[in-house]
């Protein structure tokens, strides 16, 4: 009888043995889901690290605008880097960016939100895919960000370029639907306003045109960009910051905060271009100021000498101020994108740009609260560019070149600290008379790419083979 | 009844097979100290009659005849034959088997066993060897003792847990430590928060060594397959100390006093002073200045129109424009920051029973100061064990094990905030004492108050220090954890009928954590503006196990015993905390303000977690005899847990077999040389759960990294960000299983007095469960899935030998070997999975192909045929491809005792090796980048033109800081440049040149004792005072320079081989007096 009985006890034991450990599996520290508005925030946030955080300070440094003096960064400049490297900036584009864009426009379908909301994440993708083919050549494009695919396939750099113009396109007609408008507050750089969008939309396209070379088309899509309607740079595509540890920008948070503040420094070449005082200045004569030019107070609000070097100005009103906004895209770019691509098609439409760009600056421009007294950036006249005149003085260009050289300066200046100036040091590579003249940090080749991320080597079969070195041009620049 | 009724059909079934001429023989069996000995076997030789002696030591068996000889045998006695004759009553003394003290061991599951019929490998390691070795940790006291098992250790901070290992790593995420069981009852072995910053705890560490009376170490998955999911690691069954019946009260009161030391110091150079390029400087990190001895000694030429600062003592420092004088400060800085250690111990231990019940008490501090000043760590320990017999058939034991637990650790490693860190790289003509004070910009201006200096920032100018000042580290921070902890168990036991017994075990282990981490403002690196971590960690796991055990003899030949049993565990874990950076009002270490108010609320962050998992299992195991000669054991264990989250309704069963033969006891090979003989062989399946909550999707909001840089919080923009986890859940999981099979032999010659015991194992696990890195191209990091596999295969080899043995003199020797080799074979196509923790640079990953956790970095550039390729220089390119480096297993360990005892003094020691284990100096590596480590301060004389890294042309005969040296390419100079860039840690290092032969060998103890138990003493009361002292650590012998090669940047892990920044290892003299009455 007891027998049976201890039988009985232990069946029942190992028979409620299931029921026993049902339902504890479920994280009570996390949701499961969330609305659309947190996924778009997030990408927007991720947006921010891409194009004003670590890749822009490689960039500056392959671009010969920041010097490493010490670790990692001493590395970078001398162009010693592996592919864990860039692990990060990988991330952020695909995991950070791309997948989230996909989750916010699925979020927002679900909830019967498109238009404005499906535009912005467009742009916010295409942006991010027409980036990393900037900077790595062939990327995926169309399996990027997506699960399914277990080896996401690579597409030509052409290819990406032309497939991120078609989403930027189709992003500007969904703008343009007027629906759709994410909740308020959420959208953190336009609070959802699609006019602002589409002309920060269409100086992307601008801007990818410029890559691929195709002048005319860039020049054609600035015209609807950034301030095309008369607003100047109110809709800036740039970042918002605060004065919190984890919301600073990220320069400040860089420059000001982190241990490898210590370790980069702006290089001489770059802060004597825009250095009107000699006893300061690294290389006095490489100042670009002149009787129209008064750099002092762009320098002012660039830069600041600390114990380790000249390094960017984390003070207020400097460019790296705690809550100072990022540039990522902005009105001064669109104006030199049609200074630029339009200088490439005849003289004086470009010119008339680049004077308006001087207008702009005249006004104190991109700059934070600038002493008045400090800037000067009086318009050119043809002659200037003519053989013996300010801005041809050597007399050894035609004023054409002359123009697109000065052009290309006021870019690689007003581009510190984004993206931007590594991709024009590698488009005007071929064009000695006209490029910013730097030169490599060591050796006699200039960087070309970043290099695929270890983590992507490690997990995806489909990424090119063999990895292309560092000095491989990508196809744009070949 | 049940006995009567069996006795009674043993002796008519005997009486059948010897009708003629049978002798009835009685007597009583006792033990030297004429207590009766119960349960001894009494056999017939020659046959297979036999009795077993009773409560009271007696025994009575019917014997063929005169001519019959009686074998008596019982566990720790040397076994007696006898010859009947004419005697029918027989009374006997059996001496104690001082060989084979440890003859029992116990079971996973508690049960003792005689170690001779078991058909899997476990060790024991007892009270005197635990006690011997004179650490301050149980698991330290592991090392070097049992076969198999490998205990590593990071650092010598007070109270650092270690990382315990037995056969080999088997899973490549989960942890694979052993499961610790005490008396019974699972309990907690965690090392919470464990990161490269601080050398944190491991719990098992609560546990006073004093209360333990013997731990088993049961290595194979055959000896732990009855917890399942819980046994992937083996399992170190702990018992405790108890009182035992009958006793008059016995007290025991011992005194411990240890000074520790520093073991190995880092190797730097005082020939040059800070600067860089060979010139002066105050501001650069380097070391690479000019020569300190060809100044001039004069006064420094200072900068006194400008700012200044004045530290805490008073003095005032400008800033220096040229260096004149000569000093050297390493040794004045080393003793600002580091002391003589020492531990100061005092247990008291009470035991004592009567007729029917036995107590344990006892008590016990350790107060310890470490080599670093302020680090400490106490331990406080109170036990009480009771057993009870309450009835004839129940009884009950309650056990109370209280533990608290303070102490502060210094942060170390990867971090400008750490203590080597800024200890190393300062250079040596700086002296580091003025670590605080006022700057002020100019002499007219206000001080800026409470500024941090150091060798880079010397004047406090800038508020960050670039690497904390050593002294500030010490001074200025600090990481207290304070921990309670409870370990509370019933075990009631009914004995019905004799055949059976049914066993409740609960027990409950809980334990609070309490964390204070404080950085004063102006702490280099990212808490400038000061940091307070308050955090508060309770653990507890509960755990019943119901068993019912049923034993049965069918007769003389055969006998079995099976059990059934339930088990139910708990665990849960709850985090509450709260950090601030950027306090409003200035608060420093002094004022002990732990206010999370002092910060804005942007810059406050809450952490708040709930965690728990539960499994439960039915479980059975039979053990079967025959001819006393073939032991055969099997098991079972079916599991449910609730981790497998919708899956959680499978059971997963896993089994264990076991065969023991003694082949000595066939007839045949009955010999003087072989005195025991056992084959053994065994296979089981043990795994390893998910972790919990890995089987659903989340939403997480991201804390975006800028690499190098800081990061952005997507809580802080718009109305607050939530996206899915990049790391992917799983719903259908299964568990790690690991299927080992054992095969062994245990066998004993001359009398006993040779033992050799060895074992080959081979192990697979397979389902492996990772964090599976997947192509971020998929917009994931990861995927939690079964996916990896991995095998080991080892030899355990114990040696031991009683040399010579007299009344007076004892000899013994005992040799452990222990090899492993692990491969992971299987990743599913992926190349490398990292570890966590490690160092960006170079990191623990696990390869196809290669032993978990080689070092992984970057190496040189190889062409197609293996050839190095060189620059222009002459000097070895970096490859742009990481690889593997360096592989940090060791090709085997072992270990060498030996003890020595004439009368009551005796000597023993410990001597321990672990040999072909790479490992990074990746201290070394950025000293020699700093020019900081000794041999940068090299002179060589060019004997002909030659290059440096950077293309510069060194012109025969001139002599220059650094070293010729020929990669292949012909011989070239190696100077600051090269270090500064592939040549040293940064800019660009090439890691795999700073791989090196981690291999050490060490007196790990060394023990001399003396027992004094005069007359003198009794008549005052006191029945023994032992005396000891110990040298721990005395000798290290390893081409490893810097720091001991037992270190390790990732703490209490399974990623080993990286030294960097890691705080010291010590070497101790201890001394110990134990008096009981």
């Amino acid at each position: 009888m007891k027998k049976l009985i201890l039988i009985a006890i232990f069946s029942t034991l190992i028979f409620g043995c299931a029921d026993l450990v049902d339902d504890l599996n479920q994280n009570p520290n996390n949701p499961t889901s969330a609305p659309y508005q947190f996924a778009l925030t997030t990408t927007q946030v991720a947006n921010i690290i891409l194009h004003t955080g670590e890749p822009t300070r490689k960039a500056g440094i392959f671009a010969g605008q920041y010097t490493g003096i010490e670790r990692q960064q001493l590395g970078y400049s001398n162009y010693d880097l592996v592919s864990s490297d860039f692990n990060s900036h990988w991330n952020t584009v695909y995991s950070g960016i791309v997948r989230n864009a996909l989750v916010t426009q699925e979020l927002a379908a679900e909830q019967g939100i498109e238009g404005i909301t499906a535009g912005i994440t467009q742009i916010l993708r295409a942006f991010a895919l027409g980036t990393a083919a900037s900077l790595w050549g062939d990327v995926p494009f169309d399996e990027g960000g997506k699960l399914e695919f277990e080896n996401p396939a690579y597409e030509d750099q052409l290819t990406v370029y032309a497939k991120a113009q078609s989403l930027l396109d189709d992003a500007i007609a969904n703008l343009a639907s007027n629906s759709g408008r994410p909740l308020a507050m959420t959208d953190i750089y336009f609070n959802g306003n699609p006019s602002s969008w589409i002309q920060v939309a269409y100086t992307i396209k601008a801007r990818f045109y410029m890559h691929t070379k195709n002048y005319p088309a860039a020049y054609t899509a600035a015209q609807s960009g950034i301030g095309s309607d008369g607003s100047g740079a109110t809709n800036n595509f740039s970042s918002p910051h605060g004065t919190a540890l984890d919301n600073a920008n990220l320069n400040y948070q860089f420059f000001e905060i982190a241990a490898r503040k210590s370790d980069l420094i702006t290089s001489d070449f770059f802060a004597s271009i825009i250095d009107p005082n000699p006893s300061r200045s690294p290389i006095p004569s490489n100042y670009r100021g002149h009787a129209k030019t008064n750099e002092t107070a762009r320098y002012d609000y660039l830069l600041q000498t600390t114990d380790i070097g000249i390094q960017p100005n984390t003070k207020n009103n400097g460019i790296a101020q705690i809550d100072g906004p990022g540039a990522m895209v902005t009105y001064a770019e669109n104006l030199l994108i049609l200074a630029e691509a339009g200088a490439r098609a005849e003289f004086n439409i470009g010119l008339d740009h680049l004077n308006q760009f001087r207008a702009y600056m005249s006004n104190g421009g991109y700059l934070s609260s600038p002493n008045m007294a400090n800037l000067l950036y009086l318009p050119f006249e043809a002659s200037d560019f003519n053989a013996g005149g300010i801005e041809n003085l050597d007399g050894n260009l035609s004023p054409s070149q002359a123009l697109l050289r000065e052009i290309l300066e006021e870019r690689y200046v007003t581009f510190f600290g984004q993206l931007e100036v590594f991709n024009d040091a590698r488009r005007t590579l071929g064009e000695p008379n006209i490029r910013v003249p730097f030169v490599p940090n060591t050796g006699s080749e200039y960087p070309q790419r970043f290099l695929y991320a270890q983590s992507e080597l490690d997990a995806n079969s489909s990424t090119p083979k063999p990895i292309p070195g560092f000095f491989q041009k990508t196809p744009v620049n070949q | 009844m049940k006995r009567l009724h069996l006795t009674v059909f043993l002796i008519l079934f005997s009486l059948g097979s010897h009708l003629f001429a049978q002798v009835a023989v009685e007597g009583k069996i006792l033990d030297k100290n004429s207590e009766p000995v119960i349960g001894a076997s009494i056999l017939e030789k020659g046959t297979s009659n036999g009795t077993v002696t009773g409560i009271n030591g007696q025994f009575s068996i019917v014997v063929s005849g005169p001519t019959a000889i009686l074998q008596i045998s019982s566990i720790g006695y040397v076994s007696k034959e006898v010859l009947v004759g004419n005697n029918t009553q027989i009374n006997l003394t059996l001496e104690d088997n001082i060989l084979q003290l440890n003859e029992v061991v116990v079971t996973a599951l508690g049960f003792e066993e005689r170690k001779d019929e078991l058909g899997y490998a476990t060790s024991n390691v007892s009270n005197e060897a635990i006690k011997g070795a004179a650490e301050t940790s149980v698991i330290n006291s592991l090392s070097g003792k049992s076969a198999g098992v490998r205990i590593s250790r990071n650092s010598g901070d007070p109270g650092a847990g270690a990382y315990m290992q037995i056969r080999g790593v088997s899973s490549i995420d989960r942890n694979s430590q052993p499961l610790i069981i005490l008396d019974g009852i699972p309990i907690s072995n965690d090392s919470r928060g464990n990161n490269n910053n601080f050398a944190v705890q491991s719990r098992l560490n609560d546990i006073n060594p004093n209360d333990i009376e013997d731990i088993s170490v049961l290595k194979g998955a055959s000896a732990a397959a009855l917890w399942g999911t819980q046994a992937l690691g083996g399992v170190i069954y702990i018992t405790t100390k108890s009182g035992k019946r009958n006793q008059k009260m016995q007290v025991t009161y011992n005194t411990t006093y240890s000074v520790d030391q520093i073991n190995v110091k880092y190797p730097v150079q005082s020939t040059f002073g800070q600067g860089t390029n060979g010139n002066y400087s105050n501001t650069t990190p380097y070391s690479w200045g000019d020569r300190i001895s060809d100044r001039s000694g004069e006064a420094d030429v200072l900068n006194t129109s400008g700012g200044f600062f004045v530290d805490q003592n008073g003095q005032t420092h400008y800033p220096i424009i040229s260096k004149n004088q000569r000093d050297n400060f390493d040794e004045s800085n080393f003793d600002q920051v580091f002391q003589t250690g020492q531990f100061f111990e005092n247990n008291l231990s009470v035991q004592s029973g009567n007729e029917n019940s036995s107590v344990y008490f006892s008590l016990g501090d350790i107060n310890q100061k470490g080599i670093i000043k302020t680090s400490d760590y106490r331990r406080s320990t109170a036990a009480l064990k009771t057993n009870s017999r309450l009835s004839k058939i129940v009884e009950l034991g309650t056990s109370v094990k209280y533990t608290k637990t303070s102490s502060n650790a210094i942060r170390r490693s990867v971090s400008n905030n750490g203590f080597y860190l800024g200890f190393l790289r300062n250079p040596a003509d700086f002296d580091v004492s003025g670590y605080r004070g006022d700057y002020y910009p100019s002499s007219t201006a206000a001080a800026i108050p409470n500024r941090q200096r150091s060798y880079r920032n010397p004047i406090g100018s800038s508020t960050n220090a670039g690497f904390n000042n050593p002294i500030w580290t010490i001074r200025e921070q600090e990481n207290q954890v304070v921990v309670d902890r409870i370990i509370a168990s019933m075990n009631l036991t009914v004995k019905p009928t004799t055949w059976l017994d049914l066993i409740a075990r609960i027990g409950i282990d809980k334990f609070g954590e309490r964390g204070n981490e404080f950085y004063t403002p102006g702490a280099a690196a990212g808490f400038v503006g000061g940091r307070l971590v308050k955090e508060y960690a309770s653990n507890s796991v509960f755990n019943m196990d119901y068993i019912a055990k049923a034993k049965k003899a069918f007769n003389s030949n055969f006998d079995g015993d099976v059990l059934v049993g339930f088990n139910f565990n708990h665990r849960e874990r709850i985090v509450e905390g709260t950090a601030i950076q950027n306090f409003l009002i200035f608060t420093d270490l002094n004022d002990g303000i732990l206010d999370v108010d002092n910060a804005l609320p942007e810059n406050r962050e809450a952490t708040s977690t709930f965690g728990s998992e539960r499994t439960v299992a039915g479980y059975t195991a039979a053990n079967f005899s025959a001819y006393n000669q073939v032991f055969i054991n099997a098991t079972l264990r079916a599991e449910w847990a609730s981790t497998f989250g919708l899956r959680s309704d499978n059971a997963f069963l896993f089994p264990s077999t076991s065969v023991a033969w003694q082949f000595s006891k066939l007839p045949q090979l009955q010999s003087n040389l072989l005195s025991f003989g056992k084959l053994r062989v065994s296979y089981a399946e043990v795994g390893v759960q998910p972790s919990r909550y890995n089987t659903f999707p989340e939403y997480v909001t991201p804390n975006y990294s800028d690499q190098l840089g800081g990061s952005l919080n997507a809580g802080l923009f718009g109305l607050g960000g939530f996206v899915p986890s990049t790391n992917l859940g799983n719903p259908s999981l299964n568990p790690e299983r690991k299927r080992e099979i054992e095969i062994g032999t245990d066998l004993r010659f001359f009398e006993d007095k040779l033992s050799l015991s060895g074992t080959y194992y081979f192990n697979r696990t397979t389902d492996i469960l990772l964090d599976f890195p997947i192509a971020n191209s998929r917009g994931y990091n990861q995927l939690y899935s079964n996916a990896a596999s991995m095998e080991n295969r080892g030899l355990e080899l114990e040696l031991g030998y009683n040399i010579y043995r007299n009344n007076d003199w004892n000899i013994d020797a005992k040799l452990l070997y222990f090899q492993n080799r692990n491969e992971v074979t299987d990743l599913v196509g992926l190349e490398s999975v990292e570890l966590a923790t490690g160092l960006s640079g170079v990191n623990n990953r696990a390869v196809v192909g290669q032993q978990h956790g080689i070092l992984w970095g970057p190496r040189t550039l190889r062409d197609d045929q293996g050839n190095i390729v060189f620059d222009q220089n002459g000097f070895p390119v970096r490859d742009d491809v990481e690889g593997v480096i360096g592989d940090p297993n060791p090709d085997f360990q072992a270990s060498a005792i030996g003890s020595v005892s004439y009368k009551n003094l005796s000597l023993s020691f410990l001597f321990e090796t672990f040999q072909g284990a790479d490992i990074f100096a990746g201290t070394k590596s950025v000293l020699v980048d700093y020019g900081r480590w000794g041999s940068t301060a090299n002179e060589v004389t060019a004997s002909q033109n030659l290059l440096t890294y950077g293309g510069n042309v060194i012109p025969a005969g001139t002599t220059f800081r650094g070293e010729i040296k020929n990669f292949g390419a012909g011989p070239v100079a190696l100077t600051q440049d090269w270090y500064n860039g592939p040549g040293a840690f940064f800019g660009g290092g090439n890691h795999e040149l700073f791989i090196e032969d981690g291999s050490w060998t060490r007196l790990r103890e060394l023990t001399l004792s003396y027992d004094l138990n005069s007359d003198w003493l009794k008549n005052r009361g006191f029945s023994n005072l032992q005396m000891s002292a110990t040298g721990r650590n005395l000798f290290l012998w390893t081409e490893f320079e810097g720091n001991d090669p037992d270190t390790n940047v990732s703490g209490v892990s399974a990623s080993r081989g990286i030294d960097y920044f890691n705080n010291p290892s010590t070497r101790s003299y201890v001394f110990s007096l134990t008096l009981t009455f």
